[in-house]
């Protein structure tokens, strides 16, 4: 091996350290304080309400020592993929975690797709009828990467269909989304959402500190060091 | 051993590699890490500082006196990018015209360290100082 390649594969090496230690020192950076919240964490410019609203949907116990703030679109094919990795790290951690949602509506149907869901919620079936999106979500869900020619999926008539599986008052979710009832809390949510800075979707935030990088390894291990505080 | 014009040959090239190099993996840090969406004319300007990385190492490796034929065109092409994404970012030429419809746009701030130093910025300047170690440096034989 010529001495060049040498002085070359010695710079590369030191240039990758410095960037992977770089990544995990900025990743627990990001994740060291609440974005939110008093004086005390630096971030008093953010009131803490922005990140959990009194209306937003929330899952499990209200004195559970974590709150998992999610901002998802019922549209993102991320989110839908990792609905159920969000339920089983509820079920996992027995009762210690509460979920938030806010939505980050981004696609062409997501608002429409978020106030269905809300509607259902008016009936109790907010959490069936987010799971039921999620799954069908190929159905009637933006692809990305789909000719533009390709067949427009009817929502309408497909968001009629879900509603009626889950045995729904059809014509109180049709008034909801005719009404646009939910368009304030969602143009609030979205404005939330762009304050804290979240960029994608899902954004996960565990008593209030960000998941700097999406995975579900990390998710629970940030959810572990907060229930170990 | 080595007489000092083949030092004179390796250290600008060593410089423009290494430049080259950091920029790369500095720039994979803002969007993988970092996870800060690259606009439209960040992704041009990749276009033409990753191959530099694998083409200067070939050219260093080869102790090859013409190297900087084969960098420059690449280099030059990105320095082009960058002016222009510099002169919209700064706005001298209006916003308007960008080229730039998806995700986000090319003029909008990300990073703003010590009040000046901004992506485009370092982009610009990355490509600047690998030009001049490729034109400036004599190749000798």
């Amino acid at each position: 091996m010529s001495k060049e390649i040498k002085i070359l594969a010695a710079i590369v090496v030191v240039v990758v350290i410095g960037a992977v230690v770089g990544a995990s020192y900025y990743r627990n950076s990001v994740q060291s304080v609440p974005v939110t919240g008093g004086a005390s964490t630096g971030n008093s410019a953010i009131p803490a309400e922005t990140l959990v609203r009194p209306d937003s949907p929330t899952l499990g116990a209200a004195d559970a020592p974590v709150t998992l703030v999610e901002f998802l679109d019922p549209e993102c094919e991320s989110c839908a993929a990792f609905g159920p990795v969000v339920k089983k790290i509820l079920k996992d951690f027995d009762g210690k975690v509460r979920l938030v949602v806010r939505y980050m509506p981004l696609h062409p149907n997501s608002l429409r797709a978020a106030t269905l869901t809300e509607a259902a919620g008016e009936q109790g079936k907010y959490w069936q009828m987010q799971e039921l999106l999620f799954q069908r979500q190929s159905q009637w869900g933006e692809r990305h990467g789909a000719p533009a020619t390709a067949a427009k999926p009817d929502i309408e008539a497909l968001f009629e269909k879900y509603a009626m599986e889950l045995n729904l008052d059809l014509e109180k979710i049709n008034a909801a989304i005719r009404e646009n009832r939910y368009q304030q809390k969602l143009e609030r949510d979205l404005r939330d959402g762009r304050t804290l800075g979240v960029r994608q979707t899902p954004t996960f935030f565990v008593n209030g500190r960000r998941l700097a990088r999406f995975s579900e390894p990390d998710l629970r291990a940030l959810i572990a060091s907060e229930l170990q505080k | 051993m080595e007489n000092s014009e083949t030092k004179q040959f390796k250290i600008p090239a060593y410089a423009a590699w290494i430049i080259a190099l950091v920029a790369t993996v500095g720039s994979l840090f803002f969007s993988e890490v970092m996870q800060l969406p690259p606009c439209v004319l960040c992704w041009y300007q990749r276009i033409a500082m990753y191959p530099l990385v694998l083409i200067i190492a070939a050219g260093i490796v080869l102790r090859d006196p013409k190297m900087k034929y084969y960098a420059l065109p690449v280099s030059l092409t990105g320095m082009a990018i960058a002016i222009y994404h510099n002169l919209l970012y700064y706005g001298f030429i209006p916003d308007s015209i960008t080229p730039c419809t998806q995700g986000i746009s090319c003029t909008s701030v990300q990073i703003e360290w010590l009040g000046f130093i901004t992506i485009p910025l370092m982009s610009l300047t990355a490509f600047i100082c690998i030009n001049l170690c490729l034109l400036f440096y004599k190749p000798t034989k």
